[in-house]
């Protein structure tokens, strides 16, 4: 026997603390919101992902006109950001512990080909998901004190299982690279995937959302959100699927593993042949109604409390055109329209649709668009959309240029004492009106100079 | 719990057979594994870990044969394995790398960090449990590694190299860990270094041309120089009967 064998080893300890027996116990953290993983590598995403859903709907606390279509709905818009980061914080996760040479991550190790890879996505998605709906509290929060309209449950959960599907994509990154090259590559794909929709509609049914969000009195198309539930239940699945057929070994291909990645690439290509409908509308809900000076005004139920403040920006509008057979017999909520065809012809029908929506500023928006009722549009002047009363403006500018003077000042009689501007600000009321009167069929064929106007000096 | 193969062939695609009806039988207690690079020892331990098929023959953990899924898969709570080159991550604690391992071996999270207490004790580095990884030694990288294959308390041990890359004080260390481990577990030490085996082993096998051309004790093998004519004058007896069993296969046609 070596003389070796009899040599006791120089303790450890005398490097370490007098606590040695406890001190493995003291610190190891071994709490099921984190294990396997190092807190900070979670609670960072998390953190990140908390403040950047948390500034990206901050501003809309204060919105008017917000409702449970369009937070369904935003749902997905918002995760576009913070789904990258948690693709990221995924991908890290794999990349430091998942490589083969680590000596807890030997591919025929018990876990590995199960238990570690879900348990890390678990852990990352949790946390990370967990930060972004706690994010959007706030918005919620304000959502249910106006209490508009209904959730729409499709988009929620197509977001929830998409956010979930592009945190796996960005751990198989991680799995398959195994180094930190991952982390930019996951942020990147994740970002591209929530990116396409920008691009076109078709990919619309392969992402977290719309190119816009509808609100009340719209919702996503069905087939479209299931459509997207379906694509990213596949993906999340053939995702993880992939990540421990990747962990295994020995590496062999399943059926059901196959199956699943043919039909994520094939589902990635049907929205290409077939268009899906982004949005339906959905009227449901009553109206409330007011009338004033012979125009009737609705809004749908949830938009109650935008209807008195409408009329008042409105009626003003109409009185100051003076006659009242060219004010719209209804100004209603697009919120209430029941297809396009009927928003399409409001005009034949004397229904003039204003878009009453979240953010929407009504101060600006109702007697934009009163007046835009009133007075014709610019294309029959010939001008091609362009007014002015230059030096080198042509005819036709010169005449469009007093329309959309008379379309200024009549958006600006919403608010009692504003001067105006442009070709009709030192105009007296009574007097545009008169004029008006006398000149309406001219107007409408866009035939009156800047010249002809009597208060000009 | 002993590790048996009986008629055991691997080769790798389109190339010779590495392993050739390889029959042994390694019993409890610590087992050195000799040959000449290339022999096919590392192949052997990637068998025996699970980490390659078993093809050709049998490879049984204790009554757990590989080459079914169902053995495989019980086979592996058995193992415990210290590849040659291992890496530790940056992140983690000596303690939390040890728990970690502890976990990935399938025992219940709750149950890690008393394992990992145990695992370090038993490599003497409790004192450096809080340490990050990232700051010890080679000597204590390669414990770390040992206490991570142990955690989970396996009666098969692996151990490939364990000592390579070592500076002497550093594999002194690494010895006195391993030597205490054969008491009750089978550990099967592959190495190139003849006084790695000498100093821990109480069996060996020589594993060369895809066989264990011996199997016995050092006095078995010693035994052999004494009837092989022109052995070398240098090394010691045991160097010098396993220098002669190494020629000896290369001279077969």
């Amino acid at each position: 026997m070596s003389p070796l064998r009899n040599r006791a080893p120089r303790s450890e300890a005398a490097q370490g603390t007098s606590s040695r027996n406890t001190s493995v116990r003291s610190r190891l953290t071994t709490s099921p919101l984190f294990w396997p993983l190092p807190p900070p590598l979670v609670l960072v995403p998390a953190g990140i992902v908390l403040l950047m859903t948390l500034t990206a709907t901050w501003g809309q606390l204060s919105w008017r006109a917000l409702d449970w279509v369009y937070l369904s709905g935003q749902v997905g818009v918002q995760a576009r950001l913070p789904v990258v980061v948690a693709a990221g914080a995924a991908a890290l996760a794999a990349a430091r512990l998942t490589r083969p040479s680590l000596v807890f991550a030997q591919s025929w190790q018990p876990r590995l080909g199960r238990d570690v890879p879900l348990r890390h996505v678990t852990v990352v998605i949790g946390w990370c998901l967990s930060a972004y709906l706690v994010g959007l509290l706030p918005l919620t929060a304000a959502v249910a004190s106006q209490g508009a309209g209904t959730p729409n449950p499709v988009p929620v959960l197509g977001a929830l299982t998409g956010f979930a599907a592009l945190t796996l994509l960005g751990y198989l990154c991680g799995v398959a690279l195994r180094g930190l090259i991952a982390v930019p590559v996951a942020i990147g794909l994740v970002f591209v995937c929530t990116s396409l929709p920008l691009v076109a509609d078709a990919w619309t049914a392969l992402s977290l959302q719309l190119p816009f969000t509808p609100s009340l009195g719209m919702r996503e198309s069905v087939p479209l959100g299931l459509y997207r539930l379906g694509f990213f239940l596949l993906l999340a699945t053939a995702a993880a699927w992939t990540s421990v057929w990747l962990l295994r070994a020995p590496r062999r291909w399943s059926a059901p593993h196959v199956t699943a990645v043919v039909a994520v690439a094939t589902a990635a290509v049907l929205p290409h042949l077939h268009a899906f409908p982004l949005v339906t509308y959905a009227p449901v809900g009553s109206e409330v109604c007011a009338e004033r000076e012979g125009v009737r005004y609705c809004v749908h139920e949830g938009h109650a409390d935008e209807l008195a403040l409408i009329v008042e920006l409105a009626a003003p509008v109409f009185a100051a055109y003076g006659s009242s057979e060219a004010a719209p017999a209804q100004v209603r909520d697009h919120s209430l329209a029941t297809g396009d065809d009927e928003v399409l012809h409001g005009t034949g029908h004397g229904v003039l649709w204003t878009r009453v929506h979240p953010g929407w500023d009504p101060y600006q928006e109702v007697p934009q668009a009163s007046a835009g009722w009133l007075v014709p549009d610019l294309l029959v002047c010939g001008s091609e959309g362009v007014a002015g009363t230059g030096g080198e403006a042509t005819p036709q500018e010169r005449r469009a240029a007093v329309l959309v003077g008379l379309q200024t000042w009549l958006a600006s009689r919403s608010f009692p004492g504003s001067p105006g501007a442009g070709p009709f600000a030192e105009a007296a009321p009574d007097e545009v009106r008169d004029w008006i009167g006398r000149n309406e069929d001219r107007l409408a064929r866009c035939e009156v100079e800047p010249e002809e106007l009597p208060w000009r000096p | 719990m002993r590790v048996t193969a009986e008629g055991l062939d691997f080769g790798y695609r389109n190339r010779r057979k590495v392993l050739d009806g390889l029959t042994w039988t390694v019993e409890p207690g610590v087992t050195g594994l000799l040959g000449p690079n290339g022999a096919g020892k590392t192949t052997l331990l990637s068998l025996i870990v699970t980490l390659l098929p078993v093809r050709g023959g049998r490879l049984l953990i204790g009554e757990h044969d590989l080459s079914t899924g169902t053995g495989r898969s019980r086979a592996r709570h058995e193992l415990g394995f210290v590849p040659q080159r291992f890496s530790l991550t940056g992140e983690l604690t000596v303690a939390e790398t040890v728990a970690y391992a502890a976990w990935t071996h399938g025992l219940d999270r709750r149950e890690c960090g008393e394992a990992a207490r145990r695992a370090l004790e038993s490599v003497d580095l409790a004192g450096l449990a809080d340490r990050r990884t990232r700051t010890l030694s080679g000597g204590q990288r390669q414990r770390v590694g040992i206490a991570a294959a142990l955690a989970h308390d396996p009666r098969v041990l692996i151990l490939d190299e364990p000592t390579a890359g070592l500076d002497p004080g550093q594999r002194l260390r690494v010895r006195e860990v391993v030597a205490g481990l054969g008491a009750d577990r089978t550990v099967l030490i592959s190495t190139h270094l003849i006084e790695d085996v000498a100093h821990l082993c109480t069996r060996i096998g020589v594993l060369a041309g895809g066989r264990i051309e011996f199997q016995g004790t050092f006095p078995e093998l010693e035994a052999l120089i004494d009837d092989v004519p022109g052995a070398s004058a240098y090394g010691s007896g045991f160097e010098r009967a396993y220098d002669r069993l190494i020629a000896r296969v290369g001279e077969r046609p």
